[in-house]
């Protein structure tokens, strides 16, 4: 489903489908999702933990190891089918045009390594620098992601930096090339609530410096808020929603969407009793159902969400996977927008 | 790692002094008097008296001790009961069999077993786990099959069978081709003891760091899989493999008694046990004592080598 | 850790601990039905059973089956290959080796059986002792550990019986000397990792005893962990007392162990295959049985344990 009609998209993936074989049956993770970024844009991929969007992001550069396994659908990169390039191929791809920070910086750099030896590894690689460029170079990433005493810090090791600074450093190593897409796998969950917000403001920055696109994995709708352009609503490997973030947060479509905002306790306004909920818990990846995976949970639903699973279509502002419309009523059979 | 060194071996001393009393007492636990243990029954009672005072039985417990000791810090370790040889000479005579043999078996078992764990666990990671399922079979079963009953069947193959590798006859340095021939069996029965147990800690150990998360931001940085392998992976799988290599020493150690008893090897081993059959008190001690600094000098290697391999251990 | 350093420094201790495979270090083990159903779905382990089972079994009655004597020589039938009257052949002196066999099979397992028992109980008191008595018999047992376990556990063995004799007492202790240190630092830092575990906080608050408390929470633990080296225990004692008897410093002739039986046939490799062969491979048999038996307990004890 393509989302504008502007130059090309700089990634487009369509009916991704990954898989995980387990005891107990085969997990859909990923369980048909299609998405268009324009180059330099910020989406902000969002959902409970099990809904697939990490393992979104890691298929995005090809990294699903085994025992997952990409089943289904197309990633195209600036026109190159990801799933088609060899190793060797995508290896220039990573690091240099595409890059990724995950979750936990502290288990993240390579503890027998020095932060300069890392850092350099992928000047060396994709940039052809040598010897004092790659140094100096290294030195003004470390400079430019708020790094004090920079140069001291490039023969420490990990274990004698704090879990913001490690964070600093991978941002520094995935920036390094310049990439020209950026995946961030919930880079500020494992840190204290200081270090997020600069952490966030650090990759607003270097996003908009070197027009880098984002897409960003979070479950804090807060984050999205502050630093997305567009925002997608992923519930048990799927989009649910996808809007722009105002129109998100003043209108959300979908009832699982609803339910996650109505459920951000408010600064001001009344005391409540109890906090909003989403009842049931998290769906099981397992299961592989007819109907809409949200449908044991959802408050509007219809007999037809459990027989028929709703596809993702455009309307006005933003796509919705959901059987009713826009004022709530049942939907009729609608036309796809053309892609 | 000098001052780590230092730092290290200051805290092996209360060790080796527990060490030394040991060894001492080994001579005073012998049943009932240890002279007529020694000596024999029908002794006539010069010779006992004679060897009382040769192995200073005769004086007080805490004196005879402290002799020990000053005679081991000089390098003494007193006179065979067999020929008056000093214990020092027969040990250091015996001493180089036994490092060439063990140290052979040591450096050929890691060249073999890190490489076969490595890719057994490399393997295994990418979903292809049958080389990993044989190799940790394998291991188990080479693992718990006896050294001694090893050398014997490899014996009976090559040498006796095959007419390769002779198990008898005097060792010849001078002879690189018969020297080398002579030795074989015994390394190659060592070294395979060993393997079993490095090539299981290096698959455990790789698999684990193969898991960890700066591999994932090494892979999606585009480093090529071998550089994952070998630059990062196992600069960290390393250091379990380091430890082990420390602890199965002792069981090299052991096991060089074995093989060099059945091989004829003239060795530590071999001067042990004849001591010990013939009730050479002195070189039975003698003997231990070498062994058991041996391994604590390894494991002290080993240490610092583990420091040097792993920036996060406190110098 | 007490005041004197170990020879196995702090890393080495760490990582040998870690090789151990401590997942039996974790509370919430269950001694359960569920427990033996998972003991019994490993077929790795199924196999180590019915291979040690009937091994035992074999050891147990071997006194009343219908064997020719061990010991006695028969001139007339010296050095027969395998056969269906002698299954094994026999020995330069006539002897039938299959009844040797299992004769030795009755030592050697009781030599592997009692040395991992001692082991395991005199570690697991000493090792909680250790852990609850307080600074000072801390310090002094983990001294007196540490000095024996800075020896080569069989260059120990051989000292000991080079002390005291050989014959199966001497020989039981001597293989101990190496397994119960190990026993006593393993149940020791189970005890220790529990008592400094949140939940001992919690409970505290209500006024339990301590002892008490680890007890209840140490017990299940050590069980199982005990049970898991105790195995292992038993098949390195097993080895450990092939190569004390092979060498002539463990189980003399003419009570047969499988080492000595080795020994004997040394001089007759060429002409006698067989009588070194069987007793080797009942060693092996029975230690790899031992070893997999270990992995089974591990694996039902703690199923989240990677083999």
């Amino acid at each position: 489903m393509s989302y504008m009609n502007g130059p090309q998209p700089l990634l487009r993936v369509r009916d991704l489908e990954v898989q995980f074989p387990t005891k107990r049956g085969v997990a859909r993770a990923v369980d048909g999702v299609s998405l268009d970024l324009a180059p330099g844009e910020r989406l902000a991929i969002v959902g409970e933990s099990g809904s697939g969007k990490s393992v979104l992001s890691m298929a995005l550069m090809g990294l699903v190891t085994y025992p997952g396994r990409v089943v289904g659908g197309s990633i195209e990169f600036e026109g190159r089918d990801i799933r088609a390039m060899k190793e060797r191929d995508l290896n220039s791809v990573r690091g240099r045009d595409i890059s990724m920070i995950f979750q936990d910086p502290m288990s993240s750099l390579n503890p027998v390594l020095t932060v300069e030896e890392q850092i350099v590894a992928p000047l060396k690689r994709h940039m052809n620098l040598k010897g004092n460029e790659v140094r100096a170079r290294a030195l003004e990433l470390l400079q430019q992601v708020g790094i004090p005493a920079a140069a001291q810090r490039l023969s420490a090791h990990p274990h004698q930096l704090s879990g913001g600074m490690r964070q600093r450093v991978l941002i520094a190593m995935a920036m390094a090339c310049n990439p020209k897409l950026l995946l961030a796998d919930e880079p500020t969950t494992a840190l204290d609530v200081t270090v997020q917000a600069q952490i966030v403001a650090l990759l607003a920055e270097q996003a908009r410096i070197m027009r880098m696109a984002v897409i960003f994995v979070t479950h804090d709708l807060g984050l999205v808020s502050r630093f997305a352009d567009r925002v997608a609503v992923m519930y048990a490997g799927r989009f649910v929603e996808v809007a722009r973030t105002a129109a998100l947060f003043s209108t959300p479509q979908h009832p699982y969407t609803q339910g996650l905002i109505a459920s951000i306790p408010a600064i001001s306004g009344p005391r409540l009793e109890r906090l909003a909920q989403i009842p049931g818990g998290p769906p099981d990846l397992l299961a592989g159902g007819t109907g809409c995976p949200f449908e044991p949970r959802c408050p509007v639903a219809m007999v037809r969400c459990s027989t028929e699973r709703p596809p993702l279509e455009q309307r006005v502002g933003s796509a919705v996977a959901c059987w009713l419309d826009a004022t709530g009523a049942a939907t009729p059979e609608l036309e796809l927008a053309s892609a | 790692m000098g001052a780590y060194l230092r730092r290290r071996t200051l805290q092996t001393i209360p060790t080796l002094f527990g060490i030394v009393v040991v060894v001492f007492l080994m001579l005073r636990m012998l049943p009932g008097d240890p002279a007529v243990f020694i000596a024999g029954e029908n002794a006539s009672p010069e010779a006992l008296t004679a060897m009382r005072t040769n192995l200073g039985l005769d004086m007080p417990l805490h004196l005879q001790f402290l002799t020990y000791l000053g005679r081991i810090l000089q390098g003494n370790l007193g006179q065979s009961l067999m020929n008056g040889n000093p214990v020092a000479a027969i040990v250091a005579g015996a001493l180089p069999i036994t490092l060439v043999v063990g140290g052979l078996a040591l450096v050929l078992s890691f060249l073999i077993a890190i490489p076969l764990g490595a890719a057994a666990a490399f393997t295994a990671s990418r979903g292809h786990g049958a080389l990993d399922h044989g190799v940790m079979i394998a291991a188990l079963i080479v693992d718990t099959i006896p050294g001694f009953w090893l050398a014997l069947l490899l014996m009976l193959f090559f040498t006796l069978q095959l007419g390769m590798f002779p198990a008898t006859g005097a060792l010849d340095p001078t002879n690189p081709g018969a020297f080398l021939a002579r030795l074989t069996l015994p390394v190659a029965v060592l070294a395979i003891g060993q393997i079993a147990s490095v090539a299981r800690i290096t698959r455990t150990s790789v698999l684990e760091v193969l898991h960890e998360d700066y591999i994932r931001t090494a892979r999606s940085l585009g480093t090529p899989e071998w550089s994952v392998l070998f630059g990062h992976a196992l600069r960290n799988a390393a250091l379990p493999v380091v430890t082990i290599a420390g602890l199965s020493f002792g069981r090299l150690l052991g096991g060089t008694v074995l093989t060099e008893n059945i091989f004829a090897l003239p060795g530590m081993g071999t001067v042990l046990i004849n001591a010990i059959f013939s009730r050479d008190y002195p070189v039975v001690q003698g003997t231990i004592l070498l062994y058991t600094l041996m391994f604590v000098a390894v494991n002290i290697a080993t240490d610092v080598l583990y420091t040097r391999v792993d920036p996060r251990v406190q110098l | 850790m007490g005041m004197i350093e170990s020879t196995l420094s702090r890393p080495m201790a760490i990582a040998a601990t870690a090789i151990a495979r401590p997942a039996y270090a974790v509370p919430g083990f269950s001694l359960s039905l569920g427990a033996v159903g998972r003991f019994l779905s490993k077929p790795a382990t199924l196999i180590g059973v019915l291979v040690l089972a009937p091994m035992v079994i074999l050891a147990l009655v071997a006194p009343v089956l219908p064997l020719p004597d061990a010991n006695a020589p028969d001139v007339r039938s010296a050095l027969q290959p395998p056969s269906m009257s002698h299954f094994f052949g026999t020995d330069k002196l006539g002897r039938d080796i299959f009844a040797r066999v299992l004769m030795g099979a009755r030592v050697s397992l009781l030599i592997g059986f009692s040395v991992a028992a001692i082991a395991v109980v005199v570690g697991m008191a000493l090792g909680m002792l250790s852990a609850t008595l307080g600074r000072g018999v801390d310090s002094a047992v983990m001294a007196v550990v540490d000095l024996l376990l800075s020896f080569p556990s069989l260059l120990l063995a051989i000292g000991f019986v080079a002390v005291f004799g050989a014959g199966v007492v001497q020989v039981i202790v001597a293989i101990a000397l190496a397994d119960i240190p190990r026993a006593i630092r393993l149940q020791r830092s189970l005890a220790l990792g529990i008592r400094g575990r949140s939940y001992m906080d919690a409970a505290r608050l209500f006024s339990a005893p301590t002892w008490w408390l680890i007890c209840r929470h140490l017990l299940p633990n050590t069980i199982a962990s005990m049970l898991v080296v105790g195995s292992t225990y038993a098949a390195n004692a097993i080895l450990a007392e092939a190569a004390l008897s092979f060498l002539g410093l463990g189980i003399t002739p003419p009570t047969p162990s499988w080492g000595n039986i080795i020994s004997d046939g040394r001089r007759y490799l060429q002409d006698g295959w067989w009588i070194c062969t069987f007793p080797g491979v009942a060693i092996v048999l029975a230690a790899v049985s031992l070893h997999l038996l270990a992995d089974g307990f591990r694996h039902s004890l703690d199923p989240r344990a990677e083999a």
